[in-house]
């Protein structure tokens, strides 16, 4: 009795850092968020006008609806992109190959994002590297511009959240075991439906991870929408940094935030009733 | 095992990459100055103080300003001959400016440079400066003029609260070997002919150029709320209609700077320091005032409402403001002052840049920034972002 109270003792000093991490870094700024975004910009008194306004203004909803379906899309298309390697690197692959490959992975991640855009930069633009390597392989005759599109913003999303897709999709391959793939081509599977009836179910929570992960970095990135996109690149964070830095409204800023992160917690929701997973299994 | 040292990395990435987001330094530092017609001359540094000041018996003086005004140089030949410390900060634009000096009701500053639109109104909103004290400053350092109108224009209440230091304008910067005829008016920047060759901010110095272009007067119909949203749907929807013209809208001097040079970009606003850079390099690249003018800028000195060391911020300013020092800062940064003889004394080659671009016929047509109401604040916001949404 004794001796289990002395452990659980310890176990709270060692919970100490990350409960304040989590109380003071997460928990106390939200509920500021929330309480912010109930009051008015001036006197502090309640109100819903905050709320109201995002509603009432078209230009606010309409940027809120593209910054959730480019997410959303991004993350199918990096799902896409991210499955099929996962899948070779854990299953196909031998050893050595596989340590090369997943290093290939992490290693763009040592630079920092804001680097990470400058680069895509320098390869698009239309004195760039692209262009120049086109022109020369007599492909084209004059300069490309290849950035400040719309796809120019899916690219840069895909690149800088492949890797947050690719590592749960092949942490959950890694536990299936080998036999069950040979066991449905000997009961007359083909591929397509081992991969339907085996692989995928089996990957399932890995994907759902990775996915839930990829979603909320593009729903909230910032620094490679704007570089990127260039004139017509309004996100919604940017909605939120104007309210902020340009118009002092703090309140306004704060009701955007929790519509974004409401938005993103009902959506993951639905996400996974609709697929029937659960978010316990899946990490 | 294995499983957890994935687990391990993924969450470590996931934590690093958050960090960097929330980190706020990144992402401001590329978007440089959202709000703010002056701008981080040199490239922009995380914002700390330069030297950790040792208590004297000159005592210290705490100074927030922007990147380029208070050049080392003249902060080390200013201690020694004082006997004063000196502890800069730099802002990035004139709203966290406001921001911090409201937080603390200037407490923790004592001499601050905010731009001349900003002052009056901030000071009556929050309360953050003190009335200047004219007999502690030395009158013939200054251009008459220049000294006059800040005087007058940064009055609340009756008192004069900035002293004029920094000036620069904003009009446009024209490839001449690529667009030989353009410049002749702000409406060239929608011009066809230049179809993906041009840029501009999606800011208000824009919307100041267009409204001007349009033959509307901004700073008259700020004055009243329905009349500036009047004025302001106009320019949004003719910035609109030239957003197929435009390459992109920059947002830092080292973004104009490098599609003016790629050649990417042959016409585009821009302030008259990056321009007369570029054209310190190569000729081709010319400042060139419209006819409509070009768009002004004054960056003062004002003193905190909290301020612990006023004799010292006077000193700074009477020190400055003598034209070798105010020369230094004419170099750095490439903006003017409004140190009487200052111009003479920094490069000539630089002097004979500003006299071709801005001759007095040129400086008589400058339409300086107008303070700025609250509602011309959101107004100008939602123009903005109804411009950057605008498919």
């Amino acid at each position: 009795m004794w001796k289990r109270i002395k452990r659980a003792r310890g176990l709270w000093l060692l919970l100490i850092p990350m409960l304040l991490w989590i109380g003071l870094l997460f928990v106390l700024p939200h509920v500021k968020l929330f309480i912010l975004s109930f009051q008015e910009r001036r006197g502090g008194a309640f109100t819903l006008d905050n709320y109201a306004a995002f509603f009432h203004k078209s230009l606010y909803t309409k940027v809120f609806i593209r910054t959730a379906l480019f997410s959303i899309f991004t993350t199918l298309l990096t799902l896409l992109i991210s499955f099929p390697a996962a899948f070779i690197i854990t299953k196909v692959l031998g050893k050595k190959m596989k340590a090369l490959l997943l290093l290939a992975i992490v290693l763009p991640y040592w630079v920092s994002e804001l680097i990470q855009a400058f680069t895509w930069m320098v390869l698009f633009r239309e004195t760039g590297v692209i262009s120049y390597v086109l022109q020369y392989l007599g492909i084209t005759h004059h300069n490309i511009e290849f950035l400040y599109h719309n796809s120019t913003i899916v690219v840069g999303l895909v690149y800088t959240s492949i890797l947050f897709m690719t590592i749960p999709i092949m942490n959950s391959l890694d536990t299936l075991d080998d036999s069950l793939i040979e066991a449905s081509y000997d009961l007359g599977g083909d591929f397509w439906s081992t991969m339907r009836e085996i692989i995928i179910p089996h990957a399932g929570p890995g994907i759902m991870v990775g996915s839930i992960m990829v979603f909320m970095l593009n729903l909230g990135n910032y620094v490679t929408v704007t570089l990127l996109g260039g004139k017509n690149s309004l996100w919604f964070t940017e909605a939120i940094y104007n309210q902020f830095i340009v118009r002092f409204n703090q309140n306004q800023g704060s009701a955007f935030g929790v519509i974004l992160l409401t938005f993103s917690v009902i959506f993951v929701w639905i996400v996974l009733k609709i697929t029937k997973q659960d978010l316990t299994e899946a990490m | 095992m294995k499983r957890r040292t994935l687990i391990v990395i993924v969450l470590l990435m996931a934590l690093g990459l958050f960090l960097a987001a929330c980190g706020g330094g990144s992402a401001p530092a590329t978007k440089e100055a959202p709000a703010q017609p002056t701008k981080a001359p040199e490239a922009t540094k995380a914002p700390e103080p330069t030297k950790a000041p040792e208590a004297k018996e000159g005592g210290v003086l705490r100074m927030l300003t922007w990147e380029g005004y208070a050049p080392e140089e003249l902060v080390k030949k200013f201690s020694d001959e004082t006997g004063i410390k000196v502890e800069v900060s730099y802002i990035g634009d004139n709203n966290e400016l406001i921001a911090k000096m409201a937080a603390t009701n200037g407490v923790g500053f004592d001499l601050v440079s905010p731009t001349l639109n900003y002052v009056s109104n901030s000071q009556q909103e929050f309360g953050i400066y003190q009335p200047i004290d004219l007999s502690k400053v030395n009158k013939d350092l200054f251009i008459p003029a220049y000294l006059d109108s800040i005087l007058k224009e940064s009055q609340f209440e009756g008192k004069p609260y900035a002293l004029p230091f920094v000036w620069g304008t904003t009009a446009m910067v024209v490839n001449t070997e690529k667009a030989p005829d353009a410049g002749v008016s702000y409406l060239d920047l929608c011009d066809p002919k230049y179809e993906g060759r041009v840029s501009y901010r999606a800011k208000y110095d824009t919307l100041y150029m267009f409204a001007y272009a349009l033959g509307y007067d901004p700073a008259e119909a700020v004055k009243d709320e329905d009349e500036y949203r009047k004025v302001m749907n106009a320019v949004l929807d003719k910035l609109i209609e030239c957003k197929p013209v435009v390459r992109t809208y920059w947002d830092s001097r080292q973004q104009l700077e490098e599609l003016l040079t790629k050649e990417e970009v042959w016409v585009a606003s821009s302030w008259d320091a990056i321009a007369w850079t570029l054209s310190k390099d190569d000729p081709k690249f010319k400042y060139v005032v419209p006819k409509e003018g070009a768009v002004g800028w004054f960056d003062t000195f004002a003193i905190s409402a909290g301020a612990e060391n006023v004799d010292a911020a006077y000193k700074w300013i009477n020190f400055v403001m003598q034209p070798e020092n105010a020369a230094v800062i004419i170099n750095g940064t490439g903006y003017q002052t409004a140190s009487q003889g200052a111009a003479e004394k920094a490069s000539p080659e630089m002097a004979k840049l500003v006299a071709d671009s801005l001759p007095p016929e040129k400086m008589a047509t400058i339409k300086w920034y107008f303070p700025l109401p609250d509602y011309a604040v959101d107004i100008q916001a939602d123009v903005e972002e109804q411009l950057k949404a605008a498919q």
